[in-house]
């Protein structure tokens, strides 16, 4: 199998990187080699980030992994191992960076920070991405126009036919009484439509019950 | 996530571990048994530090943040020298303030084995500037390892101790800040036991004056020539025991010999060029080298690869300044070997190296026959954005909502004019880019002791301005602490014509919130360092007018901005101003302990702030100047504060000159 390319983005303190986390997690133990890069910035909320995930089946039987949390906030704690054998180190030798057009699944928890990754999309990628968007700072003192989500939705139709959308946050906030859990409701949107790249089952491990449960709401949405 | 086993620190050797690259590095230097590890807070590697510190580590007794690289750098020479492993972490931009003893400890070599981590930033991503680090070993002569994978940062950390150790010299390993924030698999080696610093033996090896340092310089030599002919590293084998890939030590370099072009390459570009070879089947038609040990480059290794084939096309690739392409021209040039060198030639000095970029050169000077275009990052970017309907727009970095520094600059902004200079600083208090008029927004407090020079050549109305242009300098606590005062001292001693605010926030924010040496601590047991008063410091250095001020009581801020920059009684001498306000995610945090009780939410009471649309005449204050995040406009250009985001700090109640924006009490928790 060719390796899958993931690009997942928002901004800082939106819960990207959990989510990664999750998938890192998950990715790995189903298919047994992953690779990529986070884009973190600094410590500040609201900032862009973004994380590459590139994964290749055919690795299975190397998974054995303890998985550092990803989150920049290193604790140990949180180190997940599968007690199997040791095998030797994967021979998985992709670049932590992918091709142009190359973009399998693009997951954006703000919609127009997904345009920062045009030239890696193209008629292959599933795009999911919020309806949130959130003017910069530099717009606004500008008092300039920024982009509305209709004139992002047909940006990215015309790249793909695979664009699909949400009010994740708001959806969120009535589910679970906060917008930061959009980023599991993503997540359940994207196993439901990952056509087995993803399951449920594969997630379980890695999460409690609440936020299993808020992936599970997420994989039921209705497409938009 | 679930609690799972923690075999981030397990002492067995054969256990496969997921890591960043910056804790692939960390596990490296844990296995290697360093007793020392000490950092100053860098991105991007960070995290290197916070997992050998973190609570489950064996380790974390003998982790310390210490106040700049250049104190860290003597600590672990010292350490070193007594026999002890000692390991140092920090950015590119460390190295410069760490550079002096870095010099001379290639003379006066080490005994326990010394290894520097460097985070290098390729892009400017996370850090400041981009500049090339690995340009040091030419003159400190410090060995460098580039490690190109997870799994070989791991093995190459570990060993760089062993290799530090046999050659007596620090070691520095360099990774880049994609690869630190990267995530892949390693396979575990043993963890050794910690190898403590013992007796300090004195030697005359370590005065480095006069005829002393000439002859510690000439053995120093000597030791990097014997480490160039080390035949250790080439050493003949079949790394993959396909025949493909040659040389197997642990820290020789990787040749995978198929003739044709020479690619040379290191570090995590490694990878990017088998991949771009394979993609475009090409991969089987031309070789690639890519040393470990990229300062002092492996003699026996280089002739091996150069005499295996008559390359007629040497490709360099690699990101800035072309560290290897000067390198191994001047050794092709002694050795007389005749070829075409690709390098700078046609991939940019600057910027990050990206993947579809080098692949498009590769393909380029290898797919075409005889077309040598000229081709650069910047034109294949620039081609690429063409296409599409809509192009991003930049997304400057911003404080976060209710974040003390947005309502210091937003004060601060009333009073000083484009004309006026100020000087910048490192950390969250750099990031107002709309201060076009930055001095010089950098590392090290320099900032401060240009203003020195510029009050002196005529900032603040001397004889060659025609109009007052005033010096007004800013550094945060942190860097303060780092290399600040003694600018500080300077300006007092020579009663320099500036304003100098002190942003205190409490903590190293922007790397991740670790403590300063002003940092009160969050709950009983999680800081019992020393706690500093700058202002002491301030009068202890002479400083005769220093003010303290909270930037969140606006008007009585503005009040006092007001005195200082007023043009007839404004301030003179030179002014310290400490603007002091916590960080707002941590004292949130320490919020959120104070009405939590054994992980119940107490029902506690705090501020909601509202915009009366009535009474809103759209200024746009709030939401242009103060620029506060949580500010949204509706389609209709009307403004609401965005509850999810808003911190409720107040500031934008304060600023409103239309009594729009309302507050209430309301209840949470519970
Ligand atoms: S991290 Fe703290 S200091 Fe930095 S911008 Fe955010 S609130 Fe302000
Ligand atoms: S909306 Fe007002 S109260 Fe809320 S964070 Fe912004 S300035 Fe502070």
């Amino acid at each position: 199998m060719a390796a899958k390319n993931i690009i997942i983005t928002g901004m800082g303190g939106q819960g990207v990187l959990y989510l990664t986390s999750l998938m890192r997690q998950a990715l790995l133990k189903k298919y047994g080699a992953i690779t990529g890069y986070d884009n973190r910035g600094g410590a500040q909320r609201l900032g862009h980030v973004a994380s590459i995930i590139r994964f290749e089946d055919g690795f299975n039987d190397e998974a054995d992994g303890c998985i550092n949390d990803g989150t920049g906030s290193a604790n140990a704690n949180n180190a997940i191992s599968q007690n199997t054998a040791p095998q030797s180190v994967s021979t998985f030798t992709r670049a932590l960076d992918f091709d142009d057009g190359a973009c399998d699944y693009a997951l954006s928890l703000e919609a127009s920070e997904l345009l920062k990754f045009n030239d890696k999309l193209s008629g292959r990628s599933l795009i999911i991405t919020d309806e949130f968007i959130m003017a910069p700072t530099n717009i606004r003192r500008a008092d300039a126009a920024y982009f509305k989500f209709s004139e992002l939705k047909r940006h990215f139709t015309q790249i793909t036919a695979r664009f699909i959308h949400g009010d994740f946050r708001n959806e969120a906030k009535r589910i679970s009484g906060g917008a930061q859990a959009a980023n599991l409701l993503l997540l359940g949107r994207f196993i439901a439509l990952s056509e087995g790249a993803l399951e449920l089952k594969d997630i379980n491990d890695f999460c409690d019950a609440r936020d299993f449960n808020l992936i599970t709401r997420g994989a039921q949405m209705e497409n938009k | 996530m679930k609690d799972g086993i923690n075999d981030f620190f397990t002492r067995e050797a054969g256990k496969r571990l997921i890591l960043s690259g910056a804790g692939a590095a960390a596990r490296g230097a844990y296995e290697a048994g360093a007793g020392l590890v000490l950092t100053y807070p860098g991105s991007p590697v960070v995290e290197t530090f916070d997992l050998l510190a973190s609570p489950e580590s064996p380790v974390k007794d003998r982790c310390a943040i210490v106040i700049n690289e250049h104190v860290a750098y003597h600590q672990a020479l010292g350490y070193s020298l007594a026999g002890g492993r000692s390991f140092i972490i920090m950015k590119h931009v460390g190295v410069n303030v760490c550079a002096d003893p870095m010099h001379y400890s290639a003379y006066t070599g080490v005994n326990g084995g010394m290894v520097i981590l460097t985070g290098s930033d390729p892009g400017a991503n996370c850090s400041t500037g981009e500049f090339d680090v690995r340009f040091y070993s030419l003159h400190t002569h410090i060995p460098i390892f580039e490690p190109r994978d997870f799994n070989e940062t791991v093995i190459i950390t570990k060993k760089a101790f062993e290799f530090s150790e046999r050659y007596k010299l620090p070691v520095m390993v360099v990774i880049p800040s994609a690869f630190c924030y990267g995530v892949g698999s390693a396979l575990s080696g043993g963890a050794l036991d910690i190898k403590n610093g013992g007796e300090f033996i004195n030697s005359r090896d370590y005065t480095n004056v006069g005829a002393l340092a000439v002859k510690r310089h000439e053995l120093l030599a000597a030791k990097i020539e014997r480490m160039r002919m080390d035949e250790e590293f080439g050493g003949d084998g079949d790394r993959d025991g396909n025949g493909g890939e040659k040389f197997c030590g642990d820290l020789s370099g990787r040749f995978v010999f198929n003739k044709g072009a020479l690619i040379i390459t290191s570090g995590i570009y490694y990878n990017f060029v088998s991949e771009a070879l394979r993609e475009l089947k090409i991969d089987d038609l031309n070789s690639i080298y890519s040393p470990a040990l990229t300062y002092p480059l492996n003699i026996p290794e280089l002739l091996q690869v150069f005499n295996s084939h008559n390359f007629e096309k040497i490709i360099f690739a690699e990101d800035l300044e072309g560290f290897l392409e000067i390198q191994i021209s001047s050794f092709m040039a002694h050795n007389k070997i005749n070829a075409d060198i690709f390098g700078k030639n046609k991939i940019n000095g600057f910027g990050e190296l990206k993947y579809p970029v080098l692949k498009q050169i590769l393909s380029q000077l290898l797919c075409r026959s005889g077309n040598n275009a000229q081709i650069s990052i910047t034109e294949i970017n620039n081609d690429n954005e063409k296409d599409f309907y809509l192009q991003p727009l930049p997304r400057e970095g911003t404080f976060c909502p209710g974040c003390p520094h947005r309502a210091f600059f937003y004060a601060l902004n009333k009073f000083i004019s484009e004309y006026d200079v100020i000087g910048g600083d490192i950390g969250c208090s750099s990031l107002p880019p709309h201060f076009s008029s930055w001095l010089a927004c950098m590392n090290s407090g320099t900032s401060i002791a240009s203003g020195v020079s510029l009050s002196i050549a005529g900032g603040r109305g001397g004889q060659s301005c025609e109009k007052k242009q005033r010096v007004v300098s800013i550094i945060g606590d942190s860097t303060f602490f780092h290399s600040g005062m003694q600018t500080i001292m300077q300006c007092a001693a020579s009663n320099s014509d500036q304003i100098c605010f002190i942003l205190d926030n409490g903590w190293t924010a922007m790397t991740g919130h670790q403590p300063t040496f002003t940092t009160r601590p969050l709950n009983e047991s999680s800081h019992d360092g020393q706690r500093v008063s700058i202002k002491k410091i301030l009068e202890a250095f002479g400083v005769k007018r220093i003010l303290e001020i909270d930037p969140f009581r606006v008007d009585k801020f503005k009040a006092l901005l007001n005195e200082l920059f007023e043009a007839k009684t404004g301030a003179k001498d030179f002014t310290a101003v400490i603007v002091r306000r916590e960080c707002r995610m941590m004292a949130k945090k320490r919020e959120a302990a104070r009405n939590t009780n054994d992980g119940v939410k107490k029902l506690f009471k705090t501020l909601n702030y509202q915009i009366i649309k009535e009474r809103c005449a759209q200024c746009n204050e709030c939401y242009s100047v103060l620029s506060c995040p949580a500010i949204f406009k509706d389609d209709g250009g009307e403004l609401y504060i965005n509850h999810d985001i808003c911190d409720g700090c107040g500031i934008c109640f304060q600023i409103c000159p239309n009594g729009a924006i309302a507050k209430s009490e309301v209840e949470y928790g519970g």
